[in-house]
């Protein structure tokens, strides 16, 4: 994966299980928090985080995986530049029970 | 309604066994998510944006009490304690875990229910008209042809994988509540002049991103030939709809490219060819199934009796719930209730476990057991004593069920958008709550009058927007949601697909241009009685678009 970045990447994907949203970190395990994930800051750690996405596929940890553009809101916290991510992390915008 | 013969159960029972087995191999590995995908979807399961959603099927939108109760029991046990009722007339959960959905179809199968037909390039739940039975204005019950079709196209060997999925609608009525107009297969029953029933089928309608209206393709198709038909109609769609795109792989492109009587001539040389016997139902099949949905042993009663009125005139919310939620029964004394799932300010369609066991319990003790959904989003029961009616309202609206809305402004079509699908550009159920929040005192609804707004969150149009008297689109501009804005659509016998307006808006600005067209509609209507569409249809966009995009 050698393209251009758009900007600084994580990788999401869903339990296989649960289904629950989870993102990958750098100890290469999934976590429920946007804030524990591995930030890609360019094309070959983006690379090396797919390798270790993949593999959680391969071994039916995860599904559906791939990256996505995360920035950093004013305190420093990881959020999603675009609005799908935006909710995905989150969870659904309107009181649900 | 209908109950399940020794096939239907051993069926339903194997399928549910044969899933679990499915599960078990993919949690296991020995299946990979490729394989596995489509398995999951020939049984509802899809992966929505935070979790798996599985999809129930409701055939032609009726339930038993205890079916409903068997839902709540299944939105409370494996879910978040509240489901979504859609406008194809199913229920579909957004919180259930993989590892349950085995568990599920088993407590379904319970009841005799399934997810088959939710998913997939087959020919899905067949939908109907909620009134189904109890209209006043119906040539004859659309639902024993609704199971019918239910039995005969159920894992039908030659349709299961169709260029694309494949949904039909009929109805009983010449006044359309199943938006006939808008699927692959639109059926209507009609009476030949000597008083036979028979179809007038139409083909090729549908939304997403090409909205068409189906064509006419035969006024009149006798009830021993229906089945036969329907298999030349789908014969010539699996063999010559394309398969090389997704997005022309529907019926209505098909149609739409070769021209109607181009089809039409396609279609009846396939019939013309066909060994209808086999394909006929069974001789006494129809009788038999019809047996089924003969109703209640009805009460002879009158009409508006005194209790009614008296309770009408006491009090003013019942009054405007009468007039709104109500409809004529075709039994003299009998009322079809309609229970509004948009309360104000609330999530279109969704229920709670509570409230699903609390409307189970009210048509058990007031309508024959019986529970209706409509492909608008909301339930009705369908046999209840117009003397019943104010009890039974005080304990619905007790419950946050009386909302006195259906077909009012507030009663919007609203897919769940972005706060819940994979597919979503934008979210839909916060629009739809900020115009309810806008519109939602009852003198303002009641000086609107009957108004159809329809919100979907992306081009695929499972909110309807296309059919909207108001249709609202939400789609992504570079990572913002905007909402284009459509007019003069309609779902009903008179269908037609809305237009866009102008630009489009920004979430925040959507209830203001929603009030600006309703304040344009106040000014140019003759009268009261004047609805929104029929000012739309008489003086057309322009007046609304000036209104609209004045200051821009």
């Amino acid at each position: 994966m050698a393209k251009k970045l758009k900007g600084d990447q994580v990788f999401t994907g869903q339990l296989l299980i649960e289904g629950d949203v989870v993102f990958l970190t750098a100890a290469g395990n999934w976590s429920r928090d946007l804030q524990e994930a591995a930030v890609a800051k360019g094309p070959d750690e983006l690379a090396r985080l797919e390798i270790t996405a993949n593999k959680a596929v391969a071994e039916n940890v995860v599904i559906d995986v791939y990256p996505f553009v995360v920035i950093r809101d004013d305190a420093g916290r990881l959020v999603p530049d675009h609005i799908r991510e935006v909710v995905r992390t989150k969870g659904p915008s309107i009181a649900y029970l | 309604m209908y109950i399940y013969d020794d096939f239907d159960e051993t069926f339903v029972r194997e399928r549910a066994h044969q899933f679990r087995d499915q599960v078990k191999r993919r949690l296991e590995g020995s299946l990979t998510e490729e394989q596995f995908r489509p398995l999951r979807l020939m049984n509802g399961v899809y992966l929505q944006l935070h979790a798996y959603m599985l999809r129930i099927a409701v055939p032609y939108g009726t339930l038993s009490s205890k079916q409903l109760r068997q839902l709540a029991m299944i939105a409370r046990k494996y879910d978040k304690g509240y489901g979504h009722f859609t406008t194809r007339q199913n229920i579909q959960f957004n919180w259930p875990r993989l590892e349950d959905i085995p568990d599920i179809l088993d407590d379904l199968a319970d009841v005799g229910m399934h997810a088959i037909q939710t998913s997939g390039n087959c020919i899905r739940n067949v939908t109907s008209d909620q009134w189904s039975g109890v209209a006043r204005d119906e040539v004859a019950d659309s639902r024993p042809y609704a199971e019918l079709m239910r039995q005969w196209s159920s894992l039908h060997p030659e349709f299961s994988y169709l260029p694309r999925k494949f949904k039909i609608a009929i109805t009983g009525s010449t006044k359309d509540r199943a938006a006939i107009a808008f699927h692959d297969i639109g059926i209507r029953l009609v009476r030949d002049d000597h008083g036979a029933t028979g179809f007038a089928i139409y083909v090729g309608g549908g939304m997403g991103r090409t909205p068409m209206v189906g064509k006419l393709i035969r006024e009149f198709v006798s009830e021993t030939d229906v089945l036969p038909y329907l298999v030349a109609i789908l014969r010539a769609y699996n063999l010559e709809g394309r398969r090389d795109n997704k997005y022309k792989a529907r019926i209505k492109i098909l149609v739409h490219e070769k021209g109607i009587e181009a089809f039409k001539a396609r279609v009846e040389e396939i019939f013309a060819g066909l060994d209808k016997d086999v394909l006929r139902a069974k001789p006494g099949e129809l009788e038999r199934i019809a047996g089924f949905f003969k109703g209640p042993d009805y009460e002879e009663l009158t009409d508006e009796p005194k209790e009614l009125a008296m309770a009408q005139a006491k009090t003013p919310a019942f009054d405007a719930f009468c007039k709104r939620n109500v409809a004529e029964h075709r039994v003299p004394g009998y009322a079809i209730v309609n229970i509004s799932l948009k309360p104000i300010g609330g999530i279109p369609g969704d229920a709670t476990d509570r409230q699903m066991e609390l409307v189970a319990d009210l048509a058990d003790q007031y309508s024959h057991g019986e529970i209706r959904v409509s492909h608008e989003q909301n339930l009705v029961l369908a046999h209840v004593r117009q003397s019943d009616l104010f009890t039974l309202w005080q304990q619905l609206d007790e419950a946050g069920l009386g909302t006195a809305n259906i077909g009012a402004i507030t009663d919007m079509i609203t897919c769940p958008g972005l706060d819940y699908c994979t597919l979503a550009t934008a979210r839909s159920i916060p629009i739809a709550q900020s115009i309810s929040e806008k519109f939602g005192s009852d003198e303002r609804q009641a000086k609107i009058g009957d108004m159809k707004i329809k919100i979907s969150g992306c081009i695929n149009a499972c909110g309807h927007h296309h059919a909207g008297h108001i249709g609202i689109l939400g789609l992504d501009k570079k990572g913002v949601e905007y909402y284009q804005i459509t007019l003069g659509g309609s779902g009903d016998e008179n269908a037609a697909v809305g237009e866009i307006l102008g630009p489009g808006f920004a979430a925040e600005d959507v209830p203001g241009a929603i009030d600006t067209l309703v304040n344009r509609y106040i000014q140019l209507r003759h009268g009261a009685d004047e609805t929104f569409l029929e000012v739309v249809n008489r003086a057309g966009l322009e007046p609304f678009r000036e209104a609209l995009y004045a200051d821009h």
